[in-house]
């Protein structure tokens, strides 16, 4: 790890936490989602055989928090070369221009359902740098936390950007 | 409905695999019902000659939503996903044959929880490990 790497105004953005973002899940979202996937369980688009699971009930597949404020708060126009957004909350400053990797650790809770409330709260959980066979390779570890309109944990992930 | 239990689970038991090969419009759906904006997995040119890509890279959520989909399949209604790790370590691009794959390596039982840890990836064809992961997976018990 070469902290001396990483600006200040970088190592300012640790612990940083966005406002929370609500969103209203529909069966017509997760429909969608699953498709997306290419997953084609009937436990999320049918009521009747879902009813008979364990889920007494649809459910969304469990990575569908991916769809819940993941760059939710980014407009259509005004965005960077590579497409993603200008000046969020939580951009940390790098020296980077280039996407390398990446990884995830999900935790799961309760079943997200339709007609569910989740609200997402974001923070920057650490920045650091390691020396790559390229050059330095920067580290961003986002935590995401999605919980639903009974404050129940619906999944907590953190995500590492790799970045150079 | 099939049944799987705690206790047939053995350290070796190999998952059912899932194959998936994903496509241009695969990748572009996906993206849109996440509304990732992220031009590398739309824009081949970018992908290649901003980010040195072979092609449209496969979106990290999908990927785990692969292996999310080979565990939840062979779970079925016996069980549930409590925790899954991944990480991208090369590139995944429209075309290629993807295979999600696991194993259990250890179990453990505490009063209210029966836990099976559980190797998981995904490779290309020809073996080489694109997607290495782990993932934590609680069933049912026979006994209580």
């Amino acid at each position: 790890m070469t902290d001396a790497s990483i600006s200040g105004a970088a190592q300012d953005m640790i612990g940083k936490q966005a406002a929370p973002q609500t969103c209203e899940v529909t069966r017509t979202a997760i429909r969608r989602f699953a498709r997306a996937v290419g997953d084609d369980n009937r436990l999320y688009i049918d009521e009747v055989y879902a009813a008979g699971t364990q889920w007494k009930g649809t459910v969304a597949p469990p990575t569908f928090f991916f769809t819940l404020g993941y760059y939710d708060d980014s407009p259509g126009t005004g965005l960077r070369e590579d497409g993603r957004p200008i000046g969020t909350e939580l951009d940390v400053p790098l020296p980077v221009s280039q996407t390398v990797g990446g990884a995830s650790d999900v935790e799961f809770g309760e079943p997200v359902r339709p007609g569910d409330v989740i609200t997402t709260s974001k923070r920057v959980a650490d920045v650091y740098c390691k020396e790559g066979k390229s050059g330095l390779l920067y580290f961003t570890v986002i935590e995401t936390t999605f919980t639903n309109q009974n404050g129940e944990l619906v999944a907590r992930e953190r995500a590492t950007f790799i970045e150079r | 409905m099939r049944e799987l239990k705690f206790e047939d689970m053995e350290v070796g038991y190999e998952i059912p695999p899932l194959a998936r090969t994903p496509s241009n419009l695969q990748l572009f759906m996906f993206s849109a019902v996440t509304w990732n904006c992220h031009r590398i997995h739309f824009d081949a040119d970018f992908a290649r000659e901003h980010d040195k890509l072979p092609d449209v890279l496969a979106q990290r959520p999908l990927l785990g939503s692969f292996l999310c989909q080979m565990l939840t399949d062979w779970l079925g209604d016996s069980g549930r996903i409590a925790r899954l790790q991944w990480s991208n370590r090369g590139p995944a691009v429209p075309g290629d044959r993807l295979t999600c794959k696991g194993r259990v390596v250890g179990k453990s039982r505490t009063a209210d929880r029966a836990t099976v840890q559980c190797e998981v990836w995904i490779e290309k064809d020809g073996g080489e490990i694109i997607v290495p992961g782990k993932a934590e997976v609680v069933l049912t018990c026979r006994q209580t």
